[in-house]
């Protein structure tokens, strides 16, 4: 019930004031009049019992019950429409992640989702509305708050599987806001529903936000291909290394055939037995091939069939590594250490010489025969190619001018994101003495003690050098496994080279950097596409939505990438599917009371105005009123 | 004439009242000759009666018809006709003071049976009483006593309550031994010894007239709702919630208290008028006491 005619506290002032003077009024009444009869005697004997006021209370609560509604009636009081059914407004993210297009009985989970969803939005009534969205790595709006079940059918037959995790806190977040914008009416119910096959944990919602998850289909085992990658043998040695890795994502064991393979020809196979919840890790000698991608298969057992009900983990992709050339010169006067952890490093052509060998014209630009980079230890000539130089001397043509020597220097933490010190772990090195480095303009500081830096990083006119104030052979820094690790940095550093990404980091749905060239080419996807690099922060970079082998072409410049699909969250086909509050599992069937319940409540009827009834109650009021004032003056 | 507040008799009015008398139905015995039949035979107009002539015997009274017819001598007796005691008992209590037009009402009809009284020669006593008798007059007699009795009238004060066992026990004190008639003109509000006092009344040979005053307001109340009902005659005020139904019962007790007061003179030979103070005196004299035969 809600008051149109005036606000509850208009309404309780005027019923106040109109008591207030039925009450003085009443109060009033007993102020007697007085009167002289001579037969008083008589009056006696007929007006012997004193009249109670009971009757007069009576007709006070008739005039106050009178007056109330009168005040009622001004009020203009009606009911609240639907308020008894409040409408339901819903929204529906439905999970079309990887892993909803695993094989269940009669189709995929997100058959069966959009199977629910269609008995959801039949169920809808007048009043009800439903909010379609699809969420995978985004979400996105399948359409606008819809009632008809046909509409929404149409949402449904556009949704699709993709090849990537879903973000149920992004989903939540949309599909919570949506619910709370002025599309939706005050009254109405808001209900979260999350469709998807497997529950999820969910943080704090708005109180005004009923939240459903919905699990659809079965628990499955599954086999996934977890890791796969190739590396070219190490020295003279021709041929690739291949590292398979085989999941059982299921409760038993389980066999399967690995096959190996590139486009055109079977490499070869192998039949695995997969310990449940387990792994089964081979490596394999790969001789030289011409084609350069690789793929690993995942089959059933002595068929060409699929392993199990979810394909997008049974197959891998990898490139054969090719043989670079990278010149690389290093002059020391003799640090073996340097020499042997540039020596280890295949796709580099060191050479090595010693100081008073040093042919100042090999260092003026990379050219045809000069070299790419250079490492210098102990000595700190002007350069042409990016150097690094070691405890650099200073002095007249060094790049760097030195300050003081600090003898066993307390060392900081190196600053984390440069790509020369990505990944480096110099914490507690030790080291007799350092030199600290005068920084110039535009120069990085990269490491440093509490009085100043003792690396530098600078980038002027295209040409990087890097100054480390340390003698490796004073330090500990050769026995740390970041020592190598720095030389790998600074020289792909030096070379624009990007980090060497593992498997994990060329999977569907995260950044692969690409070459700089990449960014005026185009990128071929899997399924035959094309699209543009993404250029973000002056990086070019691929985002894979499927996996497979991706192209990309600029002119000449060629260049494919291998895409995992390395999801293991999606490969689980089980999940977390224990019910719970809110929690329902549907594998088809009637939709759960839970859901249904509030749906379908009928269009509102608009109340009718009260005040006409009101007023006639308070006819018929006063008319017992007078007939009670005619029966207290006759009585 | 200083009468008072009593307003001056109408000359013709008093000429029409000179040729009533009052009648009673009882005779009384007189001392002086007037003009009301006494039980004693002797000289009067009204013939009553023969006997053989006897020595001594007026000769006037003997009927010479009867001697010529029959040839003995007779003798016509006569009714006396002697003067009678009227008292008039005139209610002064608070009650009558309430409203002006019942006093008045009650001292004219006093005053009119007076005159009647007074123009017949008879002795008549005047007093006013409330809680006994509060004033009272020495007789009066003869014609030119009217204006005396007038004064006495005009002069009566209304005040205190009715108490009529008291009056009685006054008017014993003074007129203890007299018969004659007795106006007692009131409200009769004194309703536990109103009994009492009328048979005392009767006890001492009396014959009581009771003449009734009242008003239309007392008649008709125009009192509804809430009223605080004071006592004139000093009782205690009364706070009340006056209905409709109430005002019935009133009318009706007080309907019964005039018919229960007329019942009792009645059942007594003697006489009860109710007068309505609001009739004009004339009406009430020649139409309301003559129809209640207290005037022939």
């Amino acid at each position: 019930m809600r008051l149109f005619g005036l606000t509850a506290a208009e309404f309780t002032l005027l019923f106040a004031a109109a008591a207030t003077v039925a009450l003085i009024a009443y109060l009033l009444s007993f102020r007697r009049r007085a009167a002289r009869v001579a037969t008083a005697p008589i009056w006696r004997l007929v007006a012997s019992r004193r009249r109670t006021p009971l009757r007069k209370l009576l007709a006070l609560a008739l005039e106050l019950l009178v007056l109330l509604l009168l005040c009622l009636a001004l009020a203009d009081p009606r009911e609240e429409p639907g308020q008894a059914s409040p409408p339901v407004y819903l929204a529906v993210a439905v999970d079309v992640s990887a892993s909803m297009g695993a094989l269940e009985e009669g189709g995929t989970r997100l058959d069966l989702a959009r199977l629910l969803v269609g008995r959801l939005a039949a169920e809808l009534g007048p009043r009800d509305r439903l909010l379609l969205l699809a969420m995978d790595d985004g979400c996105r709006p399948l359409g606008r708050f819809e009632r008809e079940p046909a509409v929404i059918g149409q949402a449904l037959a556009s949704l699709a599987p993709s090849a990537v995790a879903e973000d149920l806190p992004a989903a939540l977040e949309f599909a919570g806001s949506a619910l709370l914008s002025e599309a939706v009416p005050e009254q109405a119910e808001r209900r979260l529903v999350v469709v998807s096959d497997r529950f999820h944990p969910v943080g704090e919602l708005d109180p005004r936000l009923g939240l459903w998850q919905l699990a659809v289909g079965e628990p499955r085992d599954n086999l996934a291909l977890t890791a796969f990658d190739l590396r070219r043998r190490g020295g003279a040695a021709k041929g690739s290394e291949v590292f398979v890795e085989v999941s059982n994502l299921g409760r038993r064991e389980r066999a399967v055939r690995l096959a190996l393979h590139t486009r055109a020809a079977l490499l070869g196979e192998e039949e695995l037995r997969v310990p449940a919840g387990g792994q089964t890790s081979r490596a394999y000698f790969l001789q030289p091939i011409e084609e350069a991608e690789v793929m690993a298969s995942l089959l059933a057992p002595g068929g060409g069939g699929a392993a199990d009900a979810f394909s997008l983990d049974d197959r891998a992709y990898g490139l054969v590594p090719q043989r670079v050339a990278r010149k690389v010169l290093l002059v020391t006067p003799g640090n073996l250490f340097l020499e042997k952890a540039l020596g280890l490093d295949p796709s580099l052509a060191l050479s090595v010489q010693r100081p008073d060998q040093l042919d100042p014209a090999s260092l003026q630009g990379a050219g045809e025969a000069g070299f790419q980079a250079a490492v210098f230890d102990g000595l700190c000539p002007a350069t042409g190619v990016p150097s690094l130089y070691f405890d650099p001397p200073g002095g007249p043509g060094c790049p760097f001018a030195v300050a003081e020597e600090v003898v066993e220097p307390v060392l900081g933490p190196v600053r984390g994101d440069h790509p020369v010190t990505t990944d480096l772990n110099l914490v507690d090195l030790q080291a007799q003495a350092a030199r600290r480095l005068v920084p110039e303009a535009g120069d990085l500081e990269l490491w440093s003690d509490a009085g100043g830096p003792i690396m530098l990083a600078r980038e002027r006119g295209g040409l990087k050098l890097l100054g480390l104030g340390l003698d490796p052979a004073r330090s500990d820094l050769p026995l740390r496994v970041a020592f190598p690790l720095l030389l790998h940095n600074s020289l792909a550093w030096f070379l624009g080279e990007e980090p060497d990404l593992g498997a994990q980091e060329r999977s569907v749905g995260g950044l692969i950097p690409l070459p700089d060239w990449a960014a005026r080419g185009r990128v071929e996807t899997p399924d035959g596409s094309s699209l543009a690099p993404l250029a973000l922060g002056g990086r070019t970079l691929l985002r894979p939505r499927l996996p497979g082998f991706y192209r990309v072409q600029a002119g000449r410049e060629r260049l494919s990438v291998p895409v995992a699909f390395q999801l293991r969250a999606e490969s689980d086909l089980a999940g977390d599917r224990q019910v719970g509050p809110s929690r329902l599992r549907w594998a088809g069937g009637e939709l759960p009371a839970e859901l249904r319940a509030g749906l379908g409540g009928a269009e509102p009827v608009v109340p009718p105005p009260q005040w006409p009834r009101l007023l006639l109650a308070v006819v018929w009021l006063l008319l017992f009123d007078w007939v009670f004032y005619c029966f207290r003056i006759l009585f | 004439m200083p009468l008072g507040e009593l307003p001056a008799f109408d000359p013709a009015f008093l000429s029409r009242l000179e040729q009533l008398h009052l009648s009673a139905r009882r005779i009384f015995s007189g001392r002086q000759n007037a003009q009301h039949v006494s039980r004693k035979l002797g000289t009067g107009t009204e013939f009553a009666d023969h006997r053989p002539y006897a020595a001594g015997d007026d000769l006037r009274l003997l009927d010479w018809n009867v001697y010529a017819r029959t040839g003995r001598l007779y003798t016509k007796l006569f009714r006396q006709e002697e003067d009678r005691n009227l008292f008039f008992l005139v209610d002064v209590s608070g009650s009558m003071g309430v409203e002006q037009a019942k006093f008045d009402c009650a001292r004219r009809l006093a005053a009119c049976l007076a005159y009647i009284g007074l123009h017949e020669m008879d002795r008549v006593y005047l007093a006013g009483f409330s809680s006994g008798i509060t004033v009272a007059r020495p007789v009066l007699r003869g014609r030119r006593a009217v204006v005396e009795m007038l004064r006495f009238l005009s002069g009566l004060r209304t005040g205190g309550a009715t108490d009529l066992g008291r009056t009685l026990h006054h008017f014993t004190g003074l007129h203890g031994g007299k018969d004659g008639l007795l106006f007692l003109v009131s409200d009769f509000l004194d309703l536990e010894r109103v009994a009492a006092a009328l048979d005392g009344f009767f006890r001492l040979g009396l014959e009581v007239v009771g003449l009734h005053v009242v008003t239309p307001a007392e008649l008709e109340p125009r009192l509804l709702g809430e009223w605080r009902l004071e006592d004139p005659e000093g009782g205690p005020p009364r706070r009340v919630h006056l209905t409709r139904r109430m005002v019935a019962r009133y009318k009706t007790a007080l309907q019964q208290h005039g018919e229960r007061v007329r019942r009792h003179l009645q059942a007594r030979r003697g006489a009860y008028v109710r007068v309505r103070s609001d009739l004009p005196l004339e009406d009430l004299v020649l139409r309301e006491l003559r129809a209640g035969h207290l005037l022939a």
